[in-house]
């Protein structure tokens, strides 16, 4: 006679679920390698840094653990730079947004071509900030193709100064951040079910109704991802706003604050408190669009079972 | 699963030509009855995608108040057909006229027909309630309007209670009765429908298709409806217009296609599983003699213009092929085989030999070993003779 399975005691397991169990933390494995890199490279130093910015060096030693905070914050120049790279970066992200909504939604489906130019699209991203830069500064410069054509239209006397300011860095952060918001919004504009649209048609609604009750709603969560991706991106520019800034002056932005603080004056603490600062304000941004996305619409974006 | 086995409300009487016509509206909490139209006239449309000719020729005249079904096999050009009727697709060449206005100008959101889509295409970012109100809402009719109209929908395709669900918390059939209501409440001068039923599991097919047909004697709406299915076309429509490769082959009430097909591909179609190349010999009478695979001759009815000596087509179905054990067949018939015996439940299906290359599909009432021997009838009146295609 067996006993029957009813009859055992509810916390013993069998042991095909003993087994089942211990096969489930070995699929975890997998993960551990990212964790690590997780671990390593982000939460330590971070934590590090956090640590060294409550730990000031040097004339600040005795003023207290958040010294750099109020250091940082007491100086006009320095509290200069959050308004300089916002300016750069609230703009650039909207732009880039509103420029690669209505391509990624043109090519979100395979039309003639769509490789090709979608290809185009993302080239910046191969360049990288130097390299675009430098291009710029050969293109946009007061010898550059951009000012010769422009005076031999006569659309202007004197070269026109596009690099080398905020204009240079602006320019430069809107080509090199493009193509990770169109890649983004093309994702998501792919992945909406195009009988919708046609669905809103036949039941009356015009080009606006259809994007703005439909295709934008759909959509939101991709403008959330994209914008949050481009302000962090753009907020901590560095290379450009030396590059093809003024980084002196208009240009003079959080991350390059951070650096003067590390590498001028070897204050890695106050360096961390900066940098704590930038992230702080990344973090905020982020956390806002996150809100917002959650008040828009979240979940599938095809209509019945596909 | 809420209205799950709601099907029996719908008329179960069997499919006959007589009682097809469209009721009359009824004002019973349906909503008013639907904006009559008196005729829709599809006239030599075209449509070609690159080389491909998806439609050509394609003629139709639809009825006010009638159901008709675009049958066919995938790729035949129905769903095209119905893309330019709903104006989502620009025919190149053709004309569709509503009551003698030309719709080439109307754009699809100003035309007021109503759409049900192969996947539903509901908005998933709306609930049930605001799916179902979308099109009043672009019609700009007044809220409390709105909400008695929606109210009355929901509640015809037994969806009351329902409104603040989202599209993704309905099951498949659920989701297929919002897609019917959201068409349905803006009261369309024309209801179109690809392929409706087709993501539906078997039990909830049918029990979808008897609620499309209530709602159709209900609201006797002017309805176009695409399908591959022959049992949905046959059970659902007024008439039926049979399509191959982009074009009408024949249209008829469902008891002429399926009676008397005109065509081998429409025979086939409509249930002429057996289909055999042969080579008339002689026709007389209507009757056709014609010589089959490995010599046997099979006397049929003539169907369009054959000649002696030509290439045909013998067509005859399952359900036509009589097989007897030969020792009471009398002599008569075509010595033949049994090669595997299928049961279906309610008849079993036997594929049997009559000869190298002439094999033929059989339905029976008894179960046939594989491998005895059989006595085959095919009565002359039930095999059709068509001209090669």
């Amino acid at each position: 006679m067996r006993a029957e399975p009813s009859n055992r005691s509810a916390d013993v397991a069998p042991p095909g679920v003993r087994r089942r169990q211990r096969l489930q933390w070995i699929g975890l494995l997998p993960i551990l390698p990212a964790l690590l890199i997780v671990l390593g490279l982000f939460i330590y130093p971070f934590a590090y840094g956090l640590i060294l910015s409550v730990h000031p060096q040097g004339a600040l030693a005795k003023a207290g653990m958040l010294a750099n905070y109020a250091a940082f914050f007491g100086d006009p120049r320095e509290r200069l730079s959050i308004w300089n790279t916002l300016r750069l970066a609230v703009p650039v992200t909207l732009i880039d947004l509103a420029i690669a909504l209505p391509l990624a939604y043109q090519l979100r489906r395979p039309i003639p071509g769509q490789r090709f130019v979608t290809g185009l699209l993302v080239v910046p991203m191969t360049l990288g900030t130097v390299l675009i830069a430098e291009g710029m500064i050969e293109f946009f410069g007061p010898a550059g193709w951009f000012n010769k054509t422009l005076i031999a239209l006569h659309l202007t006397a004197m070269p026109v100064q596009l690099v080398h300011n905020y204009t240079g860095v602006f320019i430069s952060l809107l080509i090199a951040d493009f193509p990770a918001v169109f890649l983004v919004l093309v994702g998501y504009a792919s992945g909406i079910d195009p009988n919708l649209e046609r669905a809103a048609r036949v039941l009356g609604a015009g080009w606006w109704q259809r994007l703005s009750r439909i295709t934008l709603p759909l959509l939101a969560p991709g403008i959330a991802a994209a914008a949050a991706l481009s302000f962090v991106a753009t907020f901590s520019v560095f290379p450009s706003a030396v590059l093809v800034g003024q980084p002196a002056g208009e240009t003079r932005v959080i991350a390059l604050a951070a650096w003067q603080a590390a590498y001028e004056r070897y204050d890695y603490s106050q360096a961390s408190a900066i940098a704590i600062v930038m992230a702080a304000i990344e973090l905020v941004f982020v956390a806002l669009v996150l809100v917002m996305r959650s008040r828009a619409y979240r979940g599938p974006t095809i209509g019945g079972r596909a | 699963m809420g209205p799950a086995g709601r099907g029996e409300q719908a008329e179960v009487t069997p499919v006959t030509g007589a009682e097809r016509r469209p009721a009359p509206a009824v004002d019973a909490g349906a909503g008013p009855p639907a904006r009559k139209i008196g005729r829709l006239r599809i006239r030599n449309l075209a449509k070609r995608f690159g080389e491909a000719a998806a439609l050509r020729a394609f003629d139709l005249d639809i009825h006010g108040g009638e159901f008709i079904s675009l049958l066919g096999p995938s790729g035949c050009g129905k769903t095209t057909a119905l893309n330019c009727v709903a104006g989502l697709l620009d025919p190149d060449e053709g004309s569709i006229l509503l009551d003698d206005r030309d719709l080439a100008l109307l754009p699809p959101e100003r035309r007021g027909f109503g759409m049900v889509f192969q996947n539903y295409a509901l908005f998933p970012h709306l609930t049930v309630a605001r799916n179902v109100a979308f099109g009043l809402e672009m019609m700009g009719v007044r809220r409390d309007e709105i909400a008695r109209r929606v109210g009355q929908a929901l509640a015809l395709v037994h969806l009351a209670g329902m409104e603040d669900r989202y599209p993704a918390q309905l099951s498949g059939g659920q989701q297929q009765r919002v897609a019917l209501a959201r068409a349905l409440v803006i009261e369309p001068r024309l209801l179109l429908m690809d392929e409706p039923l087709s993501n539906l599991d078997a039990k909830l097919r049918l029990e979808m298709r008897l609620e499309i047909r209530r709602l159709h004697q209900e609201l006797g709406l002017t309805t176009l409806y695409v399908t591959h299915d022959q049992e949905e076309a046959l059970s659902l429509s007024d008439r039926i217009a049979l399509m191959q490769d982009g074009t009408i082959r024949q249209v008829g009430t469902p008891e002429e296609v399926y009676r008397h097909p005109e065509s081998s591909f429409v025979a086939n179609f409509l249930g002429y599983r057996n289909l055999v190349p042969v080579t008339v010999e002689e026709l007389r009478d209507g009757l056709a003699r014609v010589a089959a695979p490995g010599g046997i001759r099979l006397l049929g009815t003539a169907r369009g213009t054959l000649e002696a000596g030509g290439d045909a087509t013998a067509a005859i179905r399952p359900e036509d092929v009589e097989l007897l054990a030969p020792d009471r067949a009398e002599g008569h018939g075509l010595p033949a085989r049994v090669e595997l015996a299928e049961f279906l439940g309610n008849v079993f299906e036997c594929i049997v030999e009559a000869g190298p290359g002439l094999r033929l599909i059989a339905k029976t009432e008894e179960r046939w070993p594989a491998g005895v021997p059989a006595m085959l009838r095919l009565s002359s009146d039930r095999l059709l003779v068509f001209p090669k295609e």
